[in-house]
């Protein structure tokens, strides 16, 4: 995201400051990609539609305490949806569910040794299924997100050179794992 | 057991389908209800303020007034008191 559009942004952020009805332009703007995001940490169209209202309005409510803080508006959206998540697996007590797209999945990796067939994903599943959450959050981010280390960092609450390492442990074990060619920045 | 439940999705969803959830109209709407309710807590915040503010005021004026009113002489000292004779 260029300059010129974060500070498009922050002007639409001041303009909804005095009238809540501009923030509908950053709403249209990200509705897809927040809901996206909760789809993929919950499974349950109705219940990412509430979360993802949620998370609207309470940037829409908390809108003049909003600090830039060198990451583009998207990543505060981003933020509240990942508390709202969480917020919503506390009150469950349920395991998390992470619904990935086959095809993202398929993008994701470059086939190395091994050719890609039913018995890997399985695997793969396996694997992820054992993965710490900590690890899955950022992953998530990082590749099927497409955030860079500051936004995930500014995300998740944690610090940049936290969100590389997480990265990279994980990228680690996939590696070990499946003999997978996976890119480190997942953008090359 | 797994630490996190995994599901891989043969389908995308499709924009259409999302858009089918989107409603800036509700969000206004609750929005707008969330101010009225923010300012009728705050109005009785500082409604609660002020009445504690007018308690202690009340409080301090009455022990104020308590602490000036003068203190009757003791007859017994007055009369008894061997250090001033009788004229």
């Amino acid at each position: 995201m260029s300059d010129e559009e974060i500070q498009q942004e922050f002007e639409i952020l001041k303009r909804s400051r005095k009238n809540p009805k501009a923030f509908g332009e950053l709403y249209e703007k990200y509705f897809d990609r927040i809901f996206n995001f909760i789809y993929r940490q919950t499974d349950d169209e109705d219940l990412t539609a509430d979360l993802c209202s949620q998370t609207f309005l309470i940037a829409l409510n908390n809108i003049d305490r909003y600090e830039f803080r060198g990451v583009p508006f998207s990543a505060w959206l981003y933020k509240i949806a990942s508390n709202e998540v969480n917020k919503h697996y506390r009150k469950q007590k349920n395991h998390k569910v992470f619904s990935i797209e086959e095809l993202k999945v398929k993008e994701l990796m470059e086939q190395a040794n091994e050719g890609w067939n039913e018995e890997m994903l399985q695997r793969l599943l396996k694997y992820l299924k054992d993965l710490p959450i900590d690890m899955l959050e950022v992953l998530e981010l990082r590749f099927f997100e497409d955030k860079d280390f500051k936004e995930i960092a500014f995300i998740l609450d944690i610090t940049e050179s936290g969100a590389k390492m997480r990265t990279y442990r994980a990228l680690d074990r996939l590696r070990k794992n499946f003999n997978l060619k996976i890119k480190y920045d997942g953008k090359e | 057991m797994g630490r996190n439940e995994i599901r891989i999705r043969r389908q995308m969803m499709t924009s259409g389908r999302i858009s089918q959830h989107r409603n800036y109209g509700d969000i206004m709407a609750r929005h707008e209800r969330d101010v009225r309710i923010k300012r009728v807590v705050r109005i009785f915040i500082y409604f609660l303020i002020i009445v504690f503010m007018i308690i202690v005021f009340l409080f301090v004026k009455k022990w104020e007034q308590r602490k000036t009113v003068p203190v009757p002489p003791n007859p017994a000292t007055a009369f008894h008191s061997p250090s001033t004779p009788l004229s």
